[in-house]
């Protein structure tokens, strides 16, 4: 692509590039030696690029089998030297955690980036947790770009900083900053030297109790510097206006917002907008809030800058009144918009209500059928739960994890009783399972078994839960855009076959079947659920868009006028997007149609058959 | 130019994010300010999609406030139907009539809405509308995947967008793979023809009637 081609050979000009585009760019500028990461939603494009872009431009990356050992991996190239950088989604972080607040007491020789990309409004994830708590939870610097641009600066930047203070910097941005394109001025990509080397030092790096308490000392002192860091940053400014009484104060994408509502509402409020907001600027705050009346925080989510401010003004003799969540003015929950901020400073402030351009009862409907995402033309995962649920109904539990096949709870197929987080499937079985004293089933995906399931895997087998564990297979990982996972064969890299996991687990019954073969996997699924212990059943069937992704068609299945009765049997079982009536009569629409045969074979008329 | 406003929507697979990043580009390339906002990951599994670009000068919010559209293009009749809270009365629809009914809606027995019922209400909001059969017009150019180029072509007549013609053609025509761009000149051709044949088509449409 040549957009690729320009974000890596350019020295000048400008590009459109989103935030995450941006952040490789940054790393490119600023030297990036190593890059790991898990692919999740809105981070993925940040290690799909720095993979395409690896050979090219000398540097290692990698997609790890999980969150964990990449921040573990990019830890080790860091502390030898390199500068490496680790990109996750924020619940990604969870799973990176151990390491990560450890990690802050040895810190780093060479810079260590961690981009943490969070999802207010859940765009793709299943909680909006704030992960502006990690800085404080850790004790390590944070940086919030606002636009491609600062992301682009803000990863140099966090490069330079945390060879400074030696340690690991976070670079968080949420999903309207990682998913938005905006112009992005290029510097020289120039030379940047490094020394790689293991320097020995086991005070430092080996947190036995005792070198971990001096190292925790250690990371106070380096936070000391890191404040003045802070309080001098070019990234915390303010953005003078003319009102002497009222001041907001505001981070990352949520800067956007004001800067709109403060326009738009005129009221020429001075805005500190915090670009490296952690460890906070406490002078700097206290220097821009002491002549004010009135202070308006505006962040997304959690109230912590609010908190904080709260806190540092305690200090002042005269006090301004101090706006945000905690006097109810902001929801705490959901993503923002210009207008929601607008509704929070009116109603800190008591201004009028806003005018609405347009009467909106006037056009809100509830007639317009609604549109939710669902399996793909094709999926294996649609033959997959329609197997489930002939053999055992609504008989079990159904405990499934994170990836398409959580689209399984959508009419008509509606498996999925229980969805919590990567890999949870098996642990919560268990629970269940042992609770009922019933078999129950656990569903997930291939690359989610890889990232998180094999403990859990080992606990069945040894505690002998009755879990029948369903690998869906579709061999890639197929939500995040077709990255491969440690069972991927690819011609560098040696696939590992789910099934000898299994088995190396301990697994006794372990069954390898297409779900296309409806009556094969039938039969096993009924022979696995009258087993004691677990079991584990692979369906493996390549994901039909990552099939065609590779140029391979299969003929379009076609519906017989004379023979197909309307009886809908095949609308109403099976749920896909490629059948679909058109003036009355069932027929499948063959540009969208996989060749799956999934409707033929269930067809009550023997009505559908495949094309030449 | 204050600010100028786009929201794209229609359903994943259908290119809405192409149109939003030729937007992009070819606003980079006028020298504008811009910011393009996508989202990615689970919505796009054949659910709606809506992007939103935003040109101008002092352009810093992602995203569109509700009532502030100045152009809504919508790759399919319904999923203008459902942003419509992003319209006031002087925004210009550009509605691709090429209809794609949500699975749910066979599986649950309800039917697609009638298109006189959907021109109502397209109506009540903004008099201001582009309809056309953009899958007509790009299997005419060769390639069913070119509607949202037709799309694009179609908007690029009606003057309103502040880029200019043929730089938002030669910016798709780069953005395309060697072996498409012949179908894509030529469907941005038969949609930027089809204005004054579309600026018609609303007002063909008569009243619903149960």
């Amino acid at each position: 692509m040549v957009k690729l081609e320009e974000l890596i050979t350019s020295h000048n000009g400008k590009l459109l590039l989103s935030g995450n585009e941006a952040i490789v760019r940054g790393a490119i500028e600023g030297g990036i030696k190593v890059a790991a990461a898990y692919p999740g939603t809105p981070s993925t494009e940040i290690i799909d690029t720095l993979f395409k872009i690896s050979k090219k431009v000398g540097i290692y990356a990698e997609y790890s089998t999980n969150e964990k050992v990449a921040l573990e991996l990019a830890s080790g190239a860091a502390i030898s030297g390199a500068r490496a950088l680790c990109s996750m989604k924020h619940v990604g972080l969870n799973v990176a955690s151990d390491a990560f607040i450890t990690l802050a007491y040895t810190g780093v020789r060479g810079g260590l980036v961690i981009v943490t990309a969070d999802d207010p409004s859940c765009w793709s994830s299943q909680n909006e947790q704030d992960n502006r708590y990690y800085a404080r939870l850790a004790n390590v610097p944070m940086f919030e770009p606002s636009n491609s641009q600062e992301a682009k600066e803000m990863t140099i930047s966090a490069f330079e900083l945390s060879e400074k203070l030696e340690l690991p910097i976070l670079l968080r941005t949420t999903t309207r900053i990682s998913h938005t394109l905006g112009p992005v001025s290029l510097n020289p990509i120039k030379k940047i030297s490094s020394h790689e080397e293991f320097v020995r030092d086991t005070e430092r790096f080996v947190m036995v109790p005792r070198n971990a308490l001096v190292m925790h000392d250690k990371l106070l002192k380096k936070m000391e510097k890191g404040l003045q860091i802070s309080e001098d940053s070019p990234y915390n400014k303010i953005i003078r206006k003319e009102s002497k009484k009222i001041g907001i104060i505001t981070s990352g994408n949520p800067f956007n917002y004001a800067y709109e509502a403060n326009e738009r509402l005129g009221l020429k409020a001075s805005i500190l907008k915090l670009g490296m907001s952690f460890p906070l600027p406490v002078q700097q705050i206290l220097d821009f809030i002491k002549d004010l009346k009135k202070v308006i925080v505006v962040e997304e989510l959690e109230p912590i800058l609010e908190s904080e401010v709260r806190s540092i003004s305690s200090s002042l003799k005269q006090r301004p009144i101090i706006y945000g969540k905690l006097t109810d003015n902001f929801p705490r929950n959901r993503e923002y918009s210009t207008k929601i901020v607008m509704s929070g400073l009116s109603e800190s402030l008591s201004l009028k209500s806003i005018p609405e351009n347009i009467d909106l009862t006037k056009i809100t409907s509830n007639s317009t059928p609604s549109r939710p995402p669902v399996l793909c033309p094709g999926c294996p995962h649609r033959a997959s739960f329609y197997i489930l649920k002939t053999t055992l109904g609504k008989r079990f539990i159904y405990c499934t994890d994170i990836g398409c096949y959580a689209l399984g709870i959508q009419p008509p197929l509606q498996i999925g009783d229980l969805l919590i987080c990567m890999g949870a499937s098996l642990g919560t079985a268990s629970g269940v399972s042992q609770t009922l004293k019933e078999p129950a089933v656990a569903i997930v995906g291939d690359s989610t078994f890889f990232h998180a399931s094999i403990p859990a895997l080992l606990n069945a087998v040894y505690n002998k839960h009755r879990i029948v564990v369903l690998v869906l297979d579709n061999l890639t990982t197929a939500m995040t855009g077709f990255q491969p996972h440690p069972g991927v064969e690819l011609t560098e890299y040696e696939g590992i076959p789910i099934e000898e996991v299994a088995k190396g687990c301990g697994v006794k019954y372990v069954k390898v079947v297409d779900p296309m073969d409806i009556d094969g996997a039938q039969k096993i699924i009924k022979n696995a659920i009258a087993l004691d212990g677990p079991s584990v059943i692979i369906m493996r069937h390549i994901c039909s868009i990552y099939e065609r992704r590779q140029g391979v068609r299969h003929d379009p299945y076609k519906i017989s006028e004379k023979d197909c009765t309307d009886c809908l049997a095949c609308i109403k079982i099976l749920g896909c997007p490629a059948i679909h009536i058109v003036e009355e009569r069932v027929k499948i629409n063959d540009v969208l149609c996989c060749g799956c045969g999934l409707c033929a074979h269930i067809c009550p008329q023997k009505a559908i058959n495949q094309t030449e | 130019m204050d600010e100028f406003n786009i929201l794209i929507v229609g359903v994943g697979g259908q290119g809405v994010l192409f149109i939003s990043e030729v937007l992009g580009e070819a606003a980079i390339k006028s020298g504008l300010n811009v910011r393009v906002a996508e989202i990615h990951g689970m919505a796009q599994r054949g659910g709606s999609v809506i992007c939103s670009v935003r040109l101008g000068k002092d352009v810093y919010s992602p995203t569109i406030d509700e009532g502030r559209a100045h152009l809504i293009l919508s790759l399919e009749p319904i999923e203008a139907l459902r942003q419509l809270k992003y319209a006031n009365t002087e925004t210009d629809f550009a509605v691709n009539m090429n209809k794609i009914a949500p699975p749910g809606i066979y599986v649950s027995g309800k039917k697609y809405p009638k298109t006189s019922l959907i021109f109502d209400r397209l109506k009540a909001v903004s008099k201001n509308i582009l309809a056309i059969d953009a899958l007509k017009l790009a299997n005419e150019a060769g390639n069913p995947a070119t509607q949202n180029t037709v799309m694009l072509g179609l908007i690029s007549a009606s003057k309103k967008l502040p880029i200019n013609t043929q730089l938002l053609k030669k910016t798709i025509v780069a953005l395309v793979k060697k072996k498409f761009q012949e179908s894509n000149k030529i469907a941005f051709d038969l949609g930027f023809k089809s204005y004054e044949k579309s600026k018609k088509y609303a007002s063909s449409i008569r009243r619903y009637q149960k």
